[in-house]
C-alpha cells in the first residue's frame, strides 16, 4: 500500500467532500481560486449545476483515481447525478 | 446585387496592438508596430533565422473566465475574445436576436495548431496525459464552434479555410447567409494563433519571411524598397453582420455596410499569386458590381499587401489595373505584422472605421515608397479620405482571392 492509499484510506467524509469539491472543480472549470461553497451541495446535480459534461466525467475518474489510489469504473460514475451521489460512492469505495 | 442591405453593427478584435478595437485603431492611426523579439528559447534551440513576431498585445486569459479559457486552444481564446466584444458592442448580449436567427462563421489559416502540437507531446509520456477535450482543442472548427455554442447560434455555425484569406472568406459567407435568408445576424471573422517553431520553419524554408532580426520593429514595410518578408502575428477579428431592416428595427448603431462580395481562385500556383493577377482584378470587379459600386465610387483600398518582395508588386498591379492610381491605398500590416487567417477581419475592421471617421492610417514603416508600386500609398500619418466605398483584399496560399466593398452606413 502506497502512503497515499494508507492516508487516503484514513479520511473522514469531510474530507473526502472536500477533496471532491477540488477535482471537480478542477475538471468543470471553475477557477480553483474562487471558493464557492454553497455551489457543492449534496442535491447539486453533477451535469446541470456543475457542469460536469462527459468529457469532464473522464477527468474527473482519472483524479479520483490518482487522489484516492482506487479503482473507478467510468460507467460507475455516469448513473450518478449528485454531488451528494458522488460523495457517497467515493467514500463507499475508499473506506 | 442583393436587395437584402448587410450592415454592420459591431465589432471585436484582439491584436498584437492593442486587446481592443478603440487600441488597436489608435495605433494604426499612430503607425505603431507590434513586431518585437519572440520572447522565448526555441529560437535559438532550433537555429532559427527569423526570431521576431507580433505576439497578442493582451492575453486571451485576462478577457476569459477560467472555465473558458482551461480546454480551449489559443486560437479558440481569441476568437471567443473577439467575438464577445462585437456581440456586446453591437449590444445583442440582451437576447433580442432570436439563436435560430444566428449565425456564426469564423475562419482561420491553421486553426488549433498550438494543441495538436502540445496533445501529440502529451501523448509522447502516456495516453492519459493526452485530455479527454483534445479533439475539440484541435479541430479547424473548434474557433467557429465554441463562438457558435457561447452566442447559441443556430442558424450555423461555419468555419472556412482559405489560409490567409479565411477572415475575409468568413465575411462573405456571413453576408451571404443574410441575402439568402438564413439568418437575420451573423457574426463573422477569422482567429489565429500560431507563432510557434514549426510555422514559423515552414515560412522561413519557403523564403516568406522577413529576417530583420535586429530591428523587429521596423522589419514589416509594406510597399517599402527595402521590404524582405512578412512578419508573423496572432489575434483575431470578430464583425458583426446585420439584415439591414433587422439592425434598424431594433435601433441598432450601424457602422457601415458590406455592400458587395466576391472571392475566386488563380488556379495558378499553390503559394505564389498569379503574376497575371486576373484573378484579384476580376475580384475587385466583382465585388463592386455585387455592390451596385462603381470603381468611381472607391477612395480607398485596405490591401493586404504582407511585405513580400513579389507579393506587393502584383497587388500593386491589380489596383492599378482595377482604379488606377485614384485610390489612397494603406495596408495594415505595417503595424499588426501578418495575422494570417485573421487578417481579413481585423483589416476589415480598419477598412470599415476609415470609412466611418474618414481617415485612412499610415502604413507603418512605410519610408520610401518602391517605385514599382505606381500607387498613392498613406504613409507617415493619416490621410482624409471622403468617397463613400472602400475595398479590403485579402489573399493566401492555395490561389484564394477575396475582395470586399464596404460603403458609409
Amino acid at each position: 500500500m502506497t502512503e497515499q492509499q494508507k492516508w487516503s484510506g484514513e479520511m473522514t467524509d469531510e474530507a473526502i467532500a472536500r477533496v471532491l469539491t477540488t477535482i471537480v472543480r478542477r475538471v468543470n472549470g471553475t477557477d480553483p481560486a474562487v471558493v464557492t461553497p454553497e455551489q457543492f451541495r449534496g442535491d447539486a446535480r453533477l451535469y446541470e449545476d456543475l457542469d460536469v459534461d462527459s468529457l469532464a466525467m473522464v477527468e474527473l475518474a482519472e483524479d479520483l483515481e490518482d487522489r484516492f489510489g482506487v479503482s473507478v469504473e467510468e460507467d460507475d460514475l455516469r448513473v450518478l447525478r449528485t454531488f451528494g451521489a458522488l460523495t457517497e460512492y467515493v467514500e463507499s469505495i475508499v473506506q | 446585387m442583393s436587395t437584402v442591405g448587410v450592415v454592420i453593427t459591431g465589432m471585436g478584435a484582439t491584436t498584437p496592438l492593442a486587446g481592443d478595437v478603440a487600441g488597436t485603431w489608435q495605433a494604426l492611426l499612430d503607425g505603431r508596430s507590434a513586431c518585437a523579439t519572440i520572447d522565448a528559447d526555441w529560437t535559438e534551440e532550433h537555429q532559427l533565422p527569423v526570431r521576431i513576431a507580433a505576439a497578442l498585445a493582451v492575453e486571451p486569459t485576462a478577457a476569459l473566465a477560467y472555465g473558458q479559457t482551461r480546454r480551449m486552444d489559443r486560437c479558440e481564446q481569441v476568437a471567443m475574445v473577439a467575438a464577445l466584444q462585437a456581440w456586446t458592442d453591437a449590444g445583442l448580449g440582451d437576447g433580442s436576436v432570436d439563436p435560430r436567427r444566428t449565425g456564426v462563421v469564423v475562419g482561420s489559416g491553421f486553426g488549433c495548431v498550438q494543441s495538436m502540437l502540445s496533445q501529440h507531446e502529451a501523448l509522447k509520456e502516456d495516453l492519459r496525459s493526452v485530455v479527454p477535450q483534445c479533439v475539440p482543442m484541435v479541430m479547424p472548427n473548434g474557433p467557429a464552434a465554441h463562438v457558435g455554442l457561447a452566442l447559441k447560434a443556430r442558424a450555423g455555425v461555419h468555419a472556412p479555410m482559405s489560409a490567409c484569406a479565411s477572415g475575409a472568406e468568413a465575411l462573405v459567407w456571413g453576408a451571404r447567409m443574410i441575402r439568402s435568408g438564413a439568418a437575420d445576424v451573423v457574426v463573422a471573422g477569422g482567429a489565429e494563433a500560431c507563432i510557434t517553431p514549426i510555422i514559423m520553419a515552414g515560412f522561413i524554408r519557403a523564403r516568406s519571411m522577413s529576417t530583420r532580426n535586429d530591428d523587429p520593429q521596423r522589419a514589416s514595410r509594406p510597399f517599402d524598397v527595402e521590404r524582405n518578408g512578412f512578419v508573423l502575428g496572432e489575434g483575431a477579428g470578430a464583425l458583426v453582420l446585420e439584415r439591414e431592416e433587422f439592425a434598424a428595427a431594433r435601433g441598432a448603431r450601424v457602422y457601415g455596410r458590406l455592400a458587395g462580395v466576391a472571392m475566386n481562385n488563380d488556379a495558378y500556383h499553390i503559394t505564389a499569386p498569379d503574376p497575371d493577377n486576373a484573378g484579384q482584378v476580376q475580384a475587385i470587379a466583382a465585388a463592386l458590381r455585387d455592390g451596385g459600386l462603381s470603381r468611381t465610387d472607391v477612395g480607398h483600398v485596405n490591401a493586404h499587401a504582407t511585405s513580400t518582395r513579389i507579393g506587393d508588386v502584383v497587388e500593386a498591379g491589380s489596383i492599378r489595373r482595377a482604379f488606377d492610381d485614384d485610390v489612397l491605398v494603406t495596408a495594415p500590416k505595417g503595424g499588426l505584422g501578418h495575422l494570417l487567417g485573421a487578417s481579413g477581419a481585423v483589416e476589415s475592421i480598419a477598412t470599415v472605421l476609415s470609412l466611418y471617421h474618414g481617415v485612412v492610417p499610415p502604413t507603418a514603416n512605410l519610408t520610401e515608397l518602391d517605385p514599382e508600386i505606381g500607387l498613392d500609398v498613406a504613409m507617415m500619418e493619416p490621410r482624409k479620405v471622403s468617397l463613400p466605398a472602400a475595398i479590403n483584399e485579402s489573399f493566401g496560399f492555395g490561389g484564394h482571392n477575396v475582395a470586399l466593398a464596404f460603403t458609409v452606413a
